[in-house]
């Protein structure tokens, strides 16, 4: 059997083959795909600048519809009133002592605070019987006198 | 049939009533060089389809920006090159083909391929081929088959003419070194 070493010996003859009418039928389907690719970039460059646009007006009206928002914040709606932040400075800085022990104790009331709840009763009650304070000394005086001849 | 000059053709295209007409004419001047061309670097009729397909939408679509300074058929080899061997590189990567396995791959597709149509000799010389560096690969296949000029191939390769004769001795060596031992 005969050896080829030289690529001369070989020829340059394509080895290989294609489908029958391949060549006849390929510049038609190429053109097909042409003509759809172009197709394509017309729609996408003919609605290019109206997306843009719409894009752009959507951008516009959400700003100003949030400034408006914040311009034109009704009051009632506020949830940061000056009236309520005045308010809550006032609670802060009165938070005082009796507020804190009671708060300690429990909520508990005072001997102080029993004290004063009980002069007030009094003084209540001298009103409602018009009792007036020179009266009430006279009488208390009276009463001690009497108190000390029966000793 | 008129065979139109590249020039020709190209100042039709620029003219939109002979675009499509003109485009036409180019496909059907150059699709069995490409055609070929492509089929020496992927092998199967399909791939080479689809790569083919590609390199005539890609020429369609930067058509009106070729610069006339280089010659048209240049210009395709060139995108037809590029996507050819950007699908190889594709491949590799879809079918986690380790870089050295590729050319034994394409070996055994070629076996198996039911559009090759060579005799024994030519097959042993199509796996020579296959056993060559991708760029030799290239080298040879463009001087020896599609006879082109050096000049054209440095444009093509964008490789000195210099290192294409190189490449190209080298090529002639190892296929001849592997027909005798083979």
């Amino acid at each position: 059997m005969q050896k080829h070493h030289k690529i001369s010996d070989i020829g340059k003859e394509q080895p290989f083959k294609v489908p029958g009418n391949y060549f006849k039928d390929l510049p038609e389907q190429i053109m097909e795909q042409c003509q759809e690719k172009e197709q394509k970039r017309s729609v996408v460059e003919l609605i290019k600048p109206a997306i843009s646009l719409a894009a752009m007006f959507i951008g516009v009206a959400l700003i100003a519809y949030l400034a408006i928002q914040v311009i034109d914040q009704p009051e009632g709606k506020n949830p940061y009133r000056q009236e309520d932040i005045a308010e809550a400075e006032y609670h802060d800085q009165y938070y005082n002592q009796n507020e804190l022990m009671e708060d300690i104790n429990g909520g508990e009331s005072t001997q102080a605070e029993q004290d004063s709840e009980q002069t007030d009763q009094y003084i209540e009650y001298l009103l409602n019987e018009d009792i007036d304070y020179t009266t009430l000394i006279n009488e208390l005086e009276e009463d001690s006198r009497k108190g000390k001849n029966n000793q | 049939m008129h065979d139109y000059s590249d020039k020709e053709l190209l100042e039709m295209f620029k003219e939109s009533d002979f675009k499509n007409f003109a485009f036409k004419q180019i496909i059907k001047k150059y699709q069995e060089r490409l055609y070929w061309h492509i089929r020496k670097i992927v092998i199967t009729h399909e791939d080479t389809d689809d790569i083919l397909q590609n390199t005539f939408i890609k020429v369609w679509k930067g058509l009106d920006q070729f610069r006339e300074d280089s010659k048209l058929y240049t210009w395709l080899y060139r995108i037809a090159t590029n996507e050819s061997l950007t699908f190889l590189k594709q491949k590799k990567k879809r079918h986690y083909i380790p870089f050295m396995d590729v050319e034994h791959h394409l070996m055994n597709t070629l076996e198996s391929d039911e559009y090759f149509s060579g005799n024994q000799i030519q097959l042993k010389l199509q796996k020579a081929i296959l056993t060559l560096p991708e760029k030799q690969r290239l080298v040879f296949n463009m001087k020896y088959f599609d006879e082109l000029k050096y000049e054209d191939m440095s444009k093509i390769l964008d490789t000195s003419v210099g290192a294409l004769k190189a490449s190209y001795h080298h090529a002639v060596k190892k296929i001849e070194k592997y027909l005798k031992d083979n």
